[in-house]
C-alpha cells in the first residue's frame, strides 16, 4: 500500500512484477536497471539461488525529489515464479500499488500463464486486494522466440481485457521501459484519484513520469495508454 | 487496495524502514572506522537520522581540541559548536563545511540509502590548507597561545578537495555495507516470514483435512447404522417369504402341481441367495461398528476345513470345478470361533469356485507353517521385532483368471470388485473378502494373497497357535 508520510514529505509506491516461472520478471528488472539513469535508481538487489532462480524477490528502488521537496520512492519488486514459493509470492504482493503481469508468449506456456494469473488473484485476495481494483498491465515477453502467440492473437486479447498489454523482449531491453511507463502512469492515475497526489505533491502525471524515465522511453507507450486512459 | 499507511502498521519486512544502526554490524564497522581514521589521521563521527551518535573516532586534532575544551570559554563555544553540527541538516549530494571557532574545519556529508539520507558523517576536525595563516581564538587570560600553537601544529593540514574525496570514498564504503546489511536483513526476515506463512497455510490445510476426516468418519458410522437397520428390516420379511415357501413345498397348504413346485424352488433358491447377501451386509456392519463377538473354543482346523469343502461340493460340481482337500497330520487344535472360521473358508472356497474355469481345480490345504510373528512389537528394529513363529496355515488355491497386480491390494476393501463394470460376469456385494479379513484379524491372524494373470490365486489364512491356557 502506498505510504504517504506528510511529516517527512515522502511517498513510497510499490510495484510488483508477477508471472509464471521463467517468464522474465528478473530480466525485466535487470534491463530497467541498465536503462534507467543511475541518479534515479539504487542497486538492483537479486536474491537468487545458485542456478539463478529467484529465491525471495528482486528489488530495485527508484527515487527522485519533486520541486516542492517531496521524496518519491518507487520500489520495483519481482515475485518468485517457482510453484513452491507461493507463500513468498503472497508476502511480496502485500500492499502492491501496481502489478506488472509478465506472461510468457510461448503457446506451450499459455496454461502456466493462466495458472499464475489465478494464483495471483487468489494471493491478492488473501492480502485484501481485489484483482479488479489494483492497477495492472500485462506484458507478453519473449516475442523473439518461435511458436509464440501471434501479434493478432495478443491484439485480440488486449481488446477484450481492461489491462493495457505490452509486448517485450526483456533480454534485449525491448518493451521493458514501455511496460514500466504503462504501470507507473496507471498507478499514478489510480492513486491520484484516491489520494489527490497531484495536489499533495504539486506534480502532474507527465512530470512524475519524466522524473523517473527521463528520455529512456519511446513515445509509443504513452500513445497506447492515452488512448486507453479515457476509458479508465 | 492502496491506502495511506504509516510504516509502523506494515506487517512485512518489505515495507519496513531500517535505521543506520540496524543495517550495520556496529562492532565490525567501528573496527573499519578506526583503521580509516588511523590511515588519514583525521577523526570523524557518524550520526543516524535521529541524531544518535554511532561512531566517534579520534584523529590528530584531539589534543588541540582537548586543550581548547579545558578553557572555560572554549568549553562554552565548543559545546555550542557540537550542537550545531549535531543538528545540521544535510541534503543528499550536498555536503557542507562547518568552520569551528578554533580555526579547524569539518566536512558534513549525508549517508544515503535508497536515495534518502539515513545519517551523516561529520569528518574532522582538520586544519584547512587555506588560509595558511589561521589566527588562534581569544579564550581569556589563562589560554596559552604557545601551547595551543604547538598542539595545533599536530593537527593534519589538508586541502578541502582532498577531504571531499576521502569522505566520498568513506560514504561509498558505508553505502556498500548498508546495501549488504539491508540484503541480509531482508533475506533472513523474509525467510522467517515465508516459513511462518507456509506453516500457517499447512496448519489451515491440516485442520480442514482433519475436519473432513471427522465428517467422513461420522458419515461412515451413519452408513454402517443404516446398513444394519436396513438389513435387519429386509431380513424379517424375507424369512417369512422363505418360511411360507417351505411350508407350501411341504404340502401344508395342499398338493402342488409340478410347475408350481418348480416355481417355488426358484423362489426358495433366490430367497436364500438374497438372505446370504443381507446376512453379509449385516455381518459387515456389525464388524464396522465393532460389535463382532467371537465364541472361542478349541477347534480342529482340518475338520472345519473339511466341513466347508463339503458344503461347497454341490456348487463346485455344478460349476464343473474339482476340489482337492489335503489336511496335513499334526495340525494342532487352536482356540478360535469355529463358525466364524468356517464362514471364512466357505467364503474363500466359494470365491475360488466362482472365479475358476470350467474343469479347473480348487486346492484346500491345512498345515503348520513358520512365519514371522504377527504381533506388533514396538521400540525394536524391524529385523529384530518379528521372530519366526509356527502358525496354522489354511490355503485355498484356484486355477482361475487371477487378479492383476495393481488390483491385488484392494481386493480386501469393502464393496470393491476387480471387475467393477455394470456388465460384470460374477455377482455379489463385494463384501465377502472384507468380512473374511475382519474375521481373520479378529482372531489375531492374517490373510495373504498371491496371484497373477492366468496363474490363478492363492489365499492363505494364517492363525496363531493359541491354546486354552
Amino acid at each position: 500500500m502506498v505510504q504517504i508520510n506528510l511529516e517527512q514529505r515522502e511517498i513510497t509506491i510499490k510495484i510488483v512484477y508477477y508471472g509464471p516461472a521463467l517468464s522474465g520478471k528478473t530480466t525485466n528488472l535487470q534491463s530497467v536497471h541498465q536503462i534507467l539513469d543511475p541518479d534515479v535508481r539504487g542497486r538492483l538487489m537479486v536474491l537468487d539461488t545458485s542456478d539463478d532462480r529467484t529465491l525471495f524477490f528482486d528489488l530495485m528502488p527508484v527515487y527522485f525529489k519533486t520541486s516542492s521537496g517531496f521524496t518519491v520512492k518507487i520500489k520495483l519488486f519481482t515475485a518468485p515464479g517457482q510453484i513452491m514459493h507461493n507463500s513468498t509470492r503472497r508476502i511480496v504482493l502485500q500492499g502492491a500499488d501496481g502489478v506488472v503481469f509478465v506472461a510468457d508468449s510461448q503457446k506451450s506456456l499459455s496454461q502456466a500463464n493462466n495458472d499464475s494469473w489465478r494464483g495471483m488473484a487468489a494471493n491478492l485476495k488473501l492480502n485484501g486486494i481485489d484483482v479488479d481494483d489494483v492497477p495492472m498491465v500485462i506484458q507478453f515477453n519473449k516475442r523473439d522466440l518461435p511458436e509464440i502467440r501471434s501479434d493478432s492473437e495478443i491484439a485480440e486479447v488486449a481488446e477484450k481485457g481492461k489491462e493495457p498489454v505490452f509486448k517485450a523482449v526483456a533480454i534485449r531491453g525491448e518493451g521493458v521501459m514501455e511496460t514500466l511507463d504503462g504501470i507507473l502512469r496507471l498507478t499514478w492515475r489510480t492513486m491520484n484519484a484516491r489520494f489527490g497526489l497531484e495536489e499533495k505533491l504539486q506534480i502532474q502525471e507527465d512530470a512524475f513520469i519524466k522524473h523517473i524515465l527521463k528520455n529512456s522511453v519511446m513515445l509509443s507507450s504513452q500513445r497506447t495508454l492515452q488512448s486507453r486512459g479515457d476509458s479508465q | 487496495m492502496s491506502r495511506v499507511s504509516s510504516p509502523a502498521e506494515d506487517a512485512s519486512v518489505l515495507q519496513r524502514r531500517f535505521s543506520l544502526g540496524e543495517l550495520l554490524d556496529l562492532d565490525s564497522f567501528r573496527d573499519v572506522c578506526e583503521s580509516f581514521a588511523g590511515l588519514f589521521q583525521i577523526g570523524f563521527k557518524i550520526f543516524d537520522s535521529s541524531r544518535e551518535m554511532l561512531v566517534d573516532m579520534k584523529g590528530s586534532g584531539s589534543e588541540y581540541c582537548a586543550y581548547i575544551f579545558s578553557q572555560p570559554q572554549g568549553k562554552i563555544q565548543c559545546t555550542r559548536g557540537v550542537g550545531i553540527i549535531r543538528e545540521a541538516e544535510v541534503n543528499v549530494g550536498q555536503p557542507i563545511y562547518h568552520d569551528c571557532f578554533s580555526g579547524l574545519r569539518y566536512l558534513i556529508a549525508p549517508v544515503t540509502h535508497e536515495g534518502e539520507s539515513i545519517g551523516k558523517i561529520v569528518f574532522g576536525p582538520y586544519l584547512p590548507a587555506e588560509p595558511v595563516e589561521n589566527p588562534l581564538p581569544a579564550l581569556g587570560e589563562k589560554f596559552k597561545a604557545d601551547i595551543a600553537m604547538r598542539l595545533r601544529g599536530k593537527v593534519r593540514r589538508v586541502q578541502d578537495e582532498v577531504v571531499r574525496k576521502v569522505v566520498r570514498h568513506l560514504v561509498q564504503m558505508i553505502e556498500v555495507m548498508l546495501y549488504v546489511g539491508y540484503k541480509n536483513a531482508l533475506t533472513s526476515r523474509m525467510h522467517v516470514e515465508s516459513v511462518t506463512a507456509s506453516y500457517t497455510e499447512l496448519q489451515t490445510k491440516n485442520q480442514a483435512l482433519q475436519d473432513s476426516y471427522e465428517r467422513l468418519k461420522e458419515l461412515d458410522r451413519l452408513k454402517s447404522n443404516f446398513l444394519a437397520t436396513v438389513s435387519h428390516e429386509l431380513r424379517t420379511p424375507l424369512t417369512s417369504v422363505i418360511g411360507y415357501s417351505e411350508m407350501l413345498l411341504e404340502g401344508l397348504a395342499g398338493p402342488m402341481s409340478d410347475e408350481q413346485t418348480e416355481y417355488l424352488h426358484t423362489i426358495m433358491e433366490k430367497g436364500d441367495q438374497l438372505l446370504g447377501i443381507i446376512t453379509s451386509i449385516l455381518d459387515f456392519s456389525k464388524i464396522e461398528m465393532g460389535n463382532l463377538r467371537l465364541n472361542r473354543s478349541m477347534v480342529n482346523m482340518i475338520e472345519i476345513a473339511r466341513s466347508a469343502v463339503t458344503t461347497l461340493m454341490p456348487i463346485a460340481r455344478k460349476a464343473e470345478v474339482k476340489i482337492d482337500f489335503a489336511g496335513i497330520q499334526g495340525v494342532p487344535s487352536i482356540l478360535a470361533d469355529g463358525d466364524k472360521i468356517r464362514q471364512v473358508l466357505v467364503n474363500l472356497i466359494g470365491n475360488a469356485v466362482k472365479f475358476n474355469h470350467q474343469g479347473g481345480t480348487v486346492t484346500v490345504k491345512v498345515e503348520v507353517c513358520t512365519r514371522p510373528s504377527l504381533e506388533v512389537q514396538e521400540n525394536l528394529p524391524a529385523a529384530l521385532a518379528r521372530p519366526e513363529h509356527e502358525h496354522v496355515c489354511i490355503s485355498v488355491a484356484d486355477t482361475g483368471l487371477g487378479i492383476p497386480a495393481d488390483k491385488l491390494e484392494r481386493v480386501f476393501d469393502s464393496f470393491y470388485q476387480v471387475d467393477g463394470s455394470s456388465t460384470r460376469e460374477h455377482g455379489g456385494t463385494g463384501l465377502g473378502l472384507a468380512i473374511t479379513r475382519s474375521l481373520v484379524e479378529a482372531h489375531a491372524g492374517k490373510i495373504e494373497v498371491q496371484s497373477g494373470i492366468d496363474r490363478g490365486s492363492t489365499f492363505t489364512v494364517l492363525l496363531p497357535i493359541v491354546g486354552e491356557s
